[in-house]
């Protein structure tokens, strides 16, 4: 049974591994693959965490991964507000 | 895991073959960085976390910080000078004639070489009960090959002294102005971000006592957190190092020769152990050579003598 | 259920590839920057994989260490470190 649900959360993952992957590559502008980029971030690294955290079956484990979780999530939403504002601003300099 | 390995292994030729064929400086930056994520994986995959580890904190992650800093300093400092301009025949096929010879001169002496049983590796985790601490890794770094590691923190020195010596600052002064990048998340970066690295690297120092860790990691995730705080404004270069700083710096070194040379006339010989003692002893070592390490690794990146904390 | 895990993992690494194809076209700093923390985040992934497949509970540190620098590379990327105090 617990197998059954870590192996969905686990395709879940790298489903949106892959839609991300897929809008980096498609989307038209920097504003936009943003956005596609901290889909795969947030939610696919968070739906593998818990699939491999069941099958670990250790507390110490899916502690781990959720601190890694938290930090991916903190840190890809600063460095993308980062890397938006410096577009921002650089496209102005431009102009 | 087979096609995992050779997609890994072509991943690794061409990244390395674009990082250094990159049409532009930052290119390449971005390329060796990418090099280094996968390299991690390689280290993983070749059962050795440790260097799985390192390479994850100093080749992707403290060098890379390194070369995109330089490379924004560059940036400002000379928007384009004449230095994309190829080298002369002459020079290039120097180049080429010398690296053959080199390449040959390997080539004939690895062939000639008698490879002899791997020995040491097995002694080594043979004699694992002798060394006081569990993880093999750490065993042989400070016990068995104690004067291998304490000449590495000489050379890590050296390394700092030349540095100071020929280049110029990367980060010199508090900061003023530049508003076009400041974002009020900067603060909660240096505020909350930086604690939990500096967590990570004295937890990854202890680590290396009983599982991959030790001082040569721990000490880069250090390193990392006074990069936040000097990318933060928090930190900055300054000319001058009180006595206090040099003596952090030469803290590993020093803390390695005394406890080495004080436990001489009980053990007979330099940098020998009690059995008794080791783990502590062991322990001391790794976090006084982390503190040099951390402390050596942040003045490579700013280039100068000394930090100051900025003062609100 | 060792296998399905591989198998996510090979399929990382593909996308990993892909992503490259990012950095590859650029145009911009900016995307080939965040094409950067995509491949960071997939590599994370590739590890939290590895580290139950291959039984090596170390590479979750590993994984760990490379969140935190991916945040120090996106601040190095659009900060200057600071030469001269006004420019």
């Amino acid at each position: 049974m617990t197998d059954w649900i870590s192996s969905m959360f686990i395709i879940a993952g790298v489903g949106f591994f892959l839609a991300g992957t897929v809008g980096l590559l498609r989307f038209p502008d920097v504003f936009t693959r943003l956005h596609a980029l901290t889909k795969a971030d947030n939610t696919g690294l968070g739906l593998l965490g818990v699939g491999v955290a069941l099958q670990g079956q250790s507390f110490r484990l899916a502690v781990l991964i959720a601190l890694i979780w938290f930090l991916a999530v903190t840190a890809s939403s600063i460095a993308c507000h980062l890397v938006a504002r410096h577009n921002l601003h650089s496209e102005e300099g431009e102009r | 895991m087979t096609l995992f390995d050779s997609v890994l292994a072509l991943l690794i030729a061409i990244l390395a073959w674009r990082s250094v064929t990159a049409p532009d400086l930052y290119r390449g930056i971005v390329l060796f960085i990418t090099l280094g994520l996968m390299l991690a994986l390689s280290w993983a995959r070749l059962d050795a976390p440790d260097l799985a580890l390192a390479e994850a904190a100093i080749g992707a992650g403290l060098l890379g910080i390194l070369l995109l800093s330089t490379w924004r300093v560059l940036q400002r400092a000379a928007p384009r000078q004449g230095s994309d301009e190829p080298a002369s025949y002459a020079v290039r096929w120097l180049a080429v004639v010398g690296s053959t010879v080199f390449g040959g001169t390997v080539a004939v002496a690895l062939y000639g070489l008698q490879v002899g049983s791997d020995r040491a590796g097995a002694e080594a985790l043979a004699s694992l009960d002798l060394a006081g601490i569990d993880q093999p890794v750490t065993a042989v770094l400070l016990n068995f090959r104690s004067y291998d590691t304490l000449l590495e923190m000489g050379v890590l020195l050296m390394a700092l002294i030349g540095a100071l010596l020929i280049r110029s600052p990367l980060a010199y002064e508090p900061w003023h102005g530049d508003t076009a990048v400041e974002s009020p998340l900067m603060s909660v970066l240096a505020k909350v971000f930086t604690p939990i690295v500096v967590l990570v690297g004295i937890f990854l120092v202890w680590a290396g006592a009983y599982g991959p860790g030790g001082a040569f990691q721990g000490g880069a995730v250090l390193a990392g957190a006074g990069v936040l705080l000097l990318l933060c404004r928090r930190l900055y270069g300054d000319a001058d190092a009180t006595l206090l700083l040099r003596g952090l710096l030469v803290l590993g070194v020093t803390a390695f020769i005394v406890i080495g040379l004080l436990l001489m006339p009980w053990q007979g010989a330099f940098l020998a152990y009690p059995p008794g003692l080791v783990y502590v002893l062991l322990v001391v070592i790794e976090f006084s050579l982390a503190v040099s390490i951390a402390l050596s690794l942040l003045l490579l990146f700013t280039g100068t003598h000394a930090v100051r904390a900025v003062r609100s | 259920m060792t296998a399905l895990l591989t198998v996510a993992a090979v399929i990382l690494l593909k996308l990993f590839a892909l992503g490259l194809i990012r950095i590859y076209q650029g145009p911009s700093e900016s995307d080939r920057i965040l094409a950067v923390q995509l491949s960071g985040t997939t590599t994370v992934g590739i590890l939290v994989l590895l580290s139950h497949v291959l039984a090596m509970p170390a590479l979750i540190y590993v994984a760990l260490l490379f969140v935190l620098f991916a945040a120090l590379i996106g601040v190095a990327f659009v900060r200057h470190p600071g030469i001269g105090s006004s420019s």
